[in-house]
């Protein structure tokens, strides 16, 4: 979606293949992050990764009923240098070939435990079956740099978008 | 045939509903380069007016330039320069001309070329380096000055309130500066955090004290969704009855954007059936469902006294919370659980106050009642 000239090592853009399984709408930012909460709707970027944090799980809910375009469910977390979990959820859909994202939350503090109790509540709750979610587990890479690499062997993330 | 309706987008021409008073009202600013502080509650359709009217100067070739900047989502005075810099092609449709009267202005900066690869849509943005960003906010502004000297020019900054979080000093007071000398320019600043907009432009001791017209968008009324829809589907020869319209507008208490929703979807449903109540239950609960997975991880994300406030707004229409029947209805012990309650879900969007706390989200105040049985 972006050409750009004056590309900064580790920039992640968003990911505009619709056929692609999934999305990293995420900025390594070599500062400090900004704690304030930008508007979720229009935000390209979802989540920022500052110095000292790495990704952590990636969940992705794939209802099969009641929709005719391509939908999916996601919940992205981070692990923030003092061990506890940033997390965003959001809608994603492809509606005439354009990816769209919309209704995102944001949880800037929660902990592993409470992560995990919401997923399990979730599909518990929704009746999703295994077949319609899937969970990608990056805690086992120790580096940002090795899950970026991990993603992009999984042709998880659009390698364009990193220089 | 296309469905006419329309939700995730921009929603102008036919899709647009009425408003007819309201973009006469800013029309008549804009001709008169005052400038606005258009705000409501998300979701009623600020963007698609400003798009609307946008589209209407247009039509009417009035000469007016127009530009619209989306600022949500922007937390630096750099944001702010690189969203206003791209916004810029909408006053040039020839980019070699952009390029040339852009670059031509411009002392100090190095440009960047954007081309969305989707839409092929070209834009400039700055290059920050080496370049303090005051300087280039000076030269940025000193563009939409010289265009506006050739013709008049309306530009809107979309979710405005976003600035009051810039860290860096001074930057609401030095665009305030810029934006006074601006006398051929319609400046809109639109914004949806009601408290935080109009602060910024009600508060005398802040930078943009004054410097606006109020204009409050109210929801739509009822009479005039009706011709609208009617119109709307009898291009494929379905009749829509006065009643059933006036029924969704009050379901969806007459908020544009879910009876837009509604309307889509009730156009997607196979003709020849009628639209008997059963199907009106039935799109409402498709459009609940839909967003099931979103609301069931927002409830599983808030505290219990969260949700216990949200059940407590629902069974007292947002009003009397503190009294003690109605805490002891959701199990709240103290009046001040609530109140920190409250303040957290405003925080969230997920209720605004106005005069009594509502759910801002019909759809999320929907999956509310039908999954706590309310």
């Amino acid at each position: 979606m972006f050409l750009r000239n004056g590309f900064k090592k580790h920039y992640l853009y968003e990911e505009t293949d619709p056929k692609s399984d999934a999305v990293l709408d995420m900025k390594k930012r070599s500062k400090n992050i900004n704690s304030k909460k930008s508007h979720p709707e229009h935000d390209q970027f979802l989540m920022r990764i500052g110095q000292g944090e790495r990704l952590y799980k990636f969940y992705y809910f794939r209802p099969f009923a009641g929709r005719r375009e391509y939908f999916e469910y996601r919940i992205l977390t981070k692990e923030k240098a003092n061990g506890m979990l940033k997390m965003v959820s959001y809608n994603f859909k492809i509606v005439s070939d354009i990816p769209q994202k919309s209704s995102i939350t944001r949880v800037p503090e929660i902990s592993k435990k409470q992560l995990e109790d919401i997923v399990q509540n979730v599909v518990r709750k929704t009746n999703t079956s295994a077949d319609e979610f899937e969970e990608l587990d990056l805690s086992r890479f120790s580096t940002i740099d090795e899950q970026l690499e991990f993603l992009k062997q999984q042709d998880r993330v659009d390698t364009m978008y990193i220089m | 045939m296309k469905n006419p309706f329309a939700y995730s987008n921009y929603v102008t021409g036919e899709s647009f509903c009425n408003r007819k008073k309201e973009l006469s009202e800013l029309l008549k600013y804009i001709k008169g380069s005052q400038n606005v502080l258009l705000y409501s509650h998300r979701r009623y359709g600020k963007s698609s007016l400003i798009r609307q009217i946008f589209r209407e100067i247009k039509e009417k070739n009035l000469n007016i330039g127009t530009m619209h900047v989306e600022l949500y989502g922007t937390i630096s005075e750099k944001d702010f320069i690189t969203r206003t810099f791209q916004g810029l092609n909408q006053l040039e449709s020839n980019f070699e001309r952009l390029l040339k009267s852009v670059s031509k202005a411009l002392k100090n900066i190095k440009l960047n070329l954007s081309i969305d690869s989707a839409t092929g849509a070209t834009s400039v943005s700055p290059t920050f380096e080496a370049v303090n960003e005051k300087i280039i906010l000076e030269e940025l502004m000193n563009i939409l000055s010289k265009y506006s000297q050739k013709h008049k020019l309306v530009i809107a900054f979309d979710e405005f309130q976003e600035i009051a979080n810039y860290t860096e000093d001074g930057f609401e007071k030095r665009i305030r500066s810029f934006i006074q000398q601006h006398s051929n320019i319609c400046y809109i600043f639109s914004g949806s955090q009601q408290h935080l907009i109009t602060e910024m432009f009600n508060s005398n001791n802040r930078a943009f004290y004054k410097l606006a017209e109020s204009f409050p968008l109210d929801k739509i009324e009822a009479k005039h969704y009706i011709p609208w829809a009617k119109n709307l589907f009898s291009r494929k020869n379905v009749h829509l009855p006065t009643e059933l319209i006036e029924e969704i507008v009050a379901r969806f208490e007459n908020h544009p954007m879910y009876i837009q929703n509604f309307l889509f979807h009730l156009w997607e449903e196979p003709e020849g059936k009628g639209f008997s109540p059963e199907i009106i239950n039935k799109v409402e609960n498709a459009i609940i469902e839909k967003r099931s997975l979103e609301h069931t991880v927002l409830w599983e994300t808030l505290s219990i006294n969260q949700k216990k406030t949200l059940k407590l707004i629902l069974l007292n229409n947002g009003c009397n919370l503190f009294n003690a029947d109605s805490l002891k209805s959701v199990n709240l012990k103290t009046g001040s659980l609530v109140t920190k309650a409250l303040s957290s879900l405003i925080k969230k969007e997920i209720i605004v106050k106005n005069g009594r706390y509502m759910i801002q989200d019909i759809v999320f105040k929907k999956w509310l009642q039908k999954t706590l049985s309310l």
